[in-house]
């Protein structure tokens, strides 16, 4: 029997570290690496189910190619036919029109392992191409942090023990970060209490003290009316004028524009309620507050982000240990980017479509137009909005790659399926956007079937299109993948480690040497050095200077609920774990009165629609959601409609400033309903 | 009184994220069905508030098991420690035990045409290890226990849980600390 480390590489807060067993080269086990302090040994179902993942019947193992899209008909080719057709269409395509920009590449974070940047880097190799840029996931949230501290810098989430109020901020931990719920609950057994501020009644919020249920896309406005409290009752940092900036403007702010009536009548919270929450917010240290992705998507998100900073600002819980407005960090992924950036051809820029609205703004591009589409570690076709316009871009596009582990939603409509390695049968370097922890992952088995890794097929197509034509690809054409993970490590990442060379991340993951509280002593990274309650870069950004409030979309007569399709527990996003889905529709869960209203009961079938599309449901009736919404929670079932058909492409107001594009306002999503 | 061996399942802690039911299937390189093991969700309506509560259920290893009883040809015995064992070997598949117990969970295995259930995993325990299902558990929900008086007399233990058949029947090995409801603030 042989041990392996292994890094779990989805994108979770968790990241969790393994150790997998193999025996005679076969995958036997996975178990949580008991070494590493977040992970503590214990995995979630999903990485638990790995080894049936690796060895699925369902896996592809050979290169297909479908003869016709959507037509499901997939012959079995060889790496070199494959290859072959690649760097035809690549050279072809860039003969025909001078350029490589008709390429295009939409990938994201399917595996978020460092080495799977292999694709960009071949992208960047070949010249100028076509990119999917920004996030579909917590992009105003990173430039609301970043105008207010100068970037996201979360404490160390085992920090979060030492709080003695915690509060949970449209985030899910029990079905999204697992291994914070331990902390969590040290945090009460030590006497904290936890307050969960949510849309709808979540597992979480059932395990809090205090359950707070606020109305969609005014999470900002209550967090200004708790500041409003602060500023009455004077509760204010006395520090403040020491390390913030526009605190006076702030505070004129809340005193002319928010009132508490006004207030709760949008929130849906009673004066009474902002009152006494906001006077144990102003009177606990140390106080944390957790904001999670869902608050911020919505066009408002970043306002909101905002404003949940400014109330964690004006409290003086900032740098306080077990305190701070906590959300994610970028700061252990500092790698050297080498794998990404081979040298430039030619002087040319990339263009640039935000991944949100890649359809629309790949279309948009005519001159010269976007004729061909690499896909990996995304699946667009089931979770991207506005399904009309991929179908239209799809239509227009001579050859789609899709590389990925199984067929999904996105393959149905590809020529070429590359099957890739999963995390077991390759190396790579993980970080988490959460806890600290930062580890190699070594493959434990050779690749299943003739699976090769994202680095390996950057090489092998590099190598055929020098081939067919020399100096046509600036990205290596063969390479060693230990030796590609070690060269990520450059100065700044082994000093955040603490190691003297690459080579001793081979020994285990480490934790960075970061203090476990952020902020601590106060410096900012703004452009004043100082906590900007008052952005000048948010103005320049033609974005309001303060955290105001700024209202959400409103339901119209047309579409009069609101769709909600958070996570589910067995899931991220498209990717599930082996257990057959058991049911083949996805359910709808309302408001009891609600279905009522709809003359629904438990069990019957409906129809909700939208401009987008329309999509069948089963009805469940649920105690612990509002009457102005419906939710679905993305739960692996086996209907042919995809959720995503309801989803338009709304932007949230951020996100430009730190990732090349606004993020995702998938909670402004409207809906009818009927009874079938 | 002998000693017996069950579970204490803390209702409040379980999220109900099923890494037992997976842990348990790797252990023993279970199909999808049977499972051995499960976590429910409690019904909401047993409660006087919105709840998001789950318990998670194996064998109960009980006192006076009703598999054992009902089985015609002594595939179960009860060990000295209180597990339940069932023995494949003698198992005919006539799946008496599967109706005979309140709870359902020997579980047929479809392929197999015989019963299988959480046999407590003896022989980890018997290594000094704890079941897997108890390692796995991330938020802490699952432990091994001794069922016996002191334990009972400790408060906010209990011996069911709503929803759940009456202990009298089996007197089933499995304690609870059951979900606490905190206050919840909802609008209109």
């Amino acid at each position: 029997m042989k041990f392996h480390y292994n890094i779990c590489p989805r994108n979770c807060y968790d990241t969790c570290s393994i150790i997998s067993t193999t025996r005679n080269g076969v995958l036997i086990s996975v178990e949580g690496n008991p070494k590493q302090e977040y992970t503590v040994g214990k995995l979630c179902p999903k990485a638990l189910d790995d080894v049936k993942k690796v060895y699925s019947p369902q896996r592809i193992r050979y290169p297909m190619r479908q003869r016709g899209r959507y037509s499901g008909f997939w012959e079995r080719i060889s790496w070199d036919e494959a290859l072959d057709q690649i760097a035809a269409k690549i050279l072809n395509l860039k003969e025909h029109y001078g350029t490589s920009l008709p390429l295009a590449l939409n990938k994201y974070s399917g595996n978020f392992g460092v080495l799977h940047n292999a694709i960009e880097g071949l992208f960047t190799g070949i010249g100028a191409t076509t990119r999917a840029a920004g996030s579909p996931c917590w992009s105003a949230g990173i430039d609301a942090q970043t105008l207010d501290f100068g970037t996201f810098f979360c404490s160390d989430p085992l920090d979060m023990a030492n709080s003695k109020l915690i509060w949970l901020w449209g985030v899910n931990p029990a079905w999204t970060a697992v291994h914070q719920m331990p902390i969590i609950f040290d945090a009460i057994d030590r006497g904290a209490k936890v307050v969960c501020f949510d849309t709808h009644f979540s597992a979480t919020a059932a395990r809090a003290h205090q359950y707070i249920q606020v109305r969609p896309g005014t999470d900002g406005l209550l967090a200004l009316g708790f500041a409003k409290v602060l500023l009455e009752e004077n509760l204010i940092d006395s520090n403040l004028s020491s390390y913030t900036l526009g605190h006076e403007e702030f505070l004129h702010y809340l005193e002319a524009e928010i009132s508490l009536d006004n207030c709760s009548d949008i929130t849906g919270i009673a004066v009474s309620t902002i009152r006494e929450l906001a006077l144990e917010y102003g009177q606990t240290h140390p106080a944390c507050i957790w904001a999670g992705f869902g608050l911020q998507r919505y066009t408002n998100g970043g306002q909101t982000l905002r404003a949940i900073d400014a109330l964690g600002a004006l409290a003086g819980h900032l740098g306080e240990q077990g305190g701070g407005v906590q959300y994610a960090q970028f700061e252990t992924w500092r790698f050297s980017g080498a794998i990404q950036n081979p040298p430039h051809p030619i002087n040319q820029t990339e263009r640039l479509a935000n991944i949100n609205r890649f359809s629309e703004e790949a279309l948009n591009y005519t001159d010269p137009p976007v004729k061909m589409l690499w896909i990996s570690g995304r699946n667009p076709l089931s979770q991207d909005g506005n399904l009309q316009q991929w179908k239209k871009l799809i239509s227009q596009l001579d050859l789609i790659v899709v590389s990925d582990l199984f067929h999904t939603k996105s393959s149905e409509a590809a020529d070429l399926f590359l099957p890739v390695t999963t995390h077991y049968e390759h190396w790579d370097l993980n970080s988490s956007y959460w806890h600290y922890w930062v580890g190699a992952n070594e493959p434990a088995i050779l690749p299943v079937g003739e699976s090769r890794s994202d680095l390996q097929i950057a090489w092998d197509v590099s190598s055929r299109l020098n081939t067919l034509k020399p100096g046509s690809c600036t990205f290596p054409t063969s390479g060693n993948e230990k030796e590609t993970l070690l060269r990520e490590l450059g100065p700044q990442m082994l000093d955040i480690l603490g190691l003297k060379n690459p080579e001793e991340i081979l020994n285990g993951p480490v934790r960075a040497k970061f203090p476990s509280t952020t902020w601590e002593n106060r410096s900012f990274t703004t452009p004043s050095g100082h906590y900007e309650f008052f952005s000048s870069q948010a103005a320049t950004a033609h974005l309001p200077p303060l955290p105001i409030f700024v209202p959400p979309l409103n339901p119209s007569l047309d579409a009069p609920l609101r769709l909600m399709t958070p996570h589910h527990h067995s899931t991220i996003n498209s990717q599930v774990y082996a257990i057959e889905a058991h049911s083949t529709d996805f359910i709808l869960h309302l408001a009891p009165e609600v279905a009522q209203r709809y003359d629904l009961v438990v069990g019957d079938r409906a129809q909700i629609w939208n401009k987008s599309g329309q999509l069948e449901v089963v009805i469940q009736p649920q105690s612990g959601i509002s009457k102005d919404v419906v939710i679905i929670f993305q739960e692996h079932v086996k209907a042919t409609s995809p959720l995503n058909c309801l989803i338009g492409t709304p932007l949230t107001d951020m996100g430009q400033l730190t990732l090349g594009g606004r993020g995702f306002a998938l909670n402004e999503t409207f809906v009818n309903l009927r009874k079938l | 009184m002998s000693k017996q061996l069950g579970f204490l399942h803390n209702s409040e802690k379980c999220v109900g994220c099923r890494g037992c039911e997976i842990a348990c299937k790797n252990e023993y390189q279970i199909d999808a069905i049977p499972q051995w093991r499960k976590v429910f969700q409690l019904h909401e309506d047993d409660f006087s508030l919105p709840t998001r509560m789950f318990f998670s259920m194996a064998c109960n290893h009980c006192a006076n098991p009703e598999c054992l009883r009902v089985c015609p040809v002594k595939a179960y015995t009860k060990r000295a420690d209180g597990i339940v064992i069932h023995d494949p070997n003698r198992c005919i598949g006539c799946r008496l035990c599967t109706m005979a117990c309140p709870y359902d969970r020997p579980q047929i295995n479809p392929a197999k045409r015989k019963v299988e259930k959480c046999n407590l995993c003896y022989q980890r325990i018997d290594k000094g290890e704890a079941p897997s299902c108890v390692t796995a558990c991330i938020p802490g929900a699952l432990e091994l226990v001794e069922i016996n008086d002191s334990l009972d007399q400790k408060t906010g233990i209990l011996k069911t849980l709503p929803g759940l058949p009456s202990p009298n029947i089996t007197t089933p090995s499995i304690r609870f600390i059951g979900p606490t409801q905190g206050k919840q603030i909802r609008r209109d």
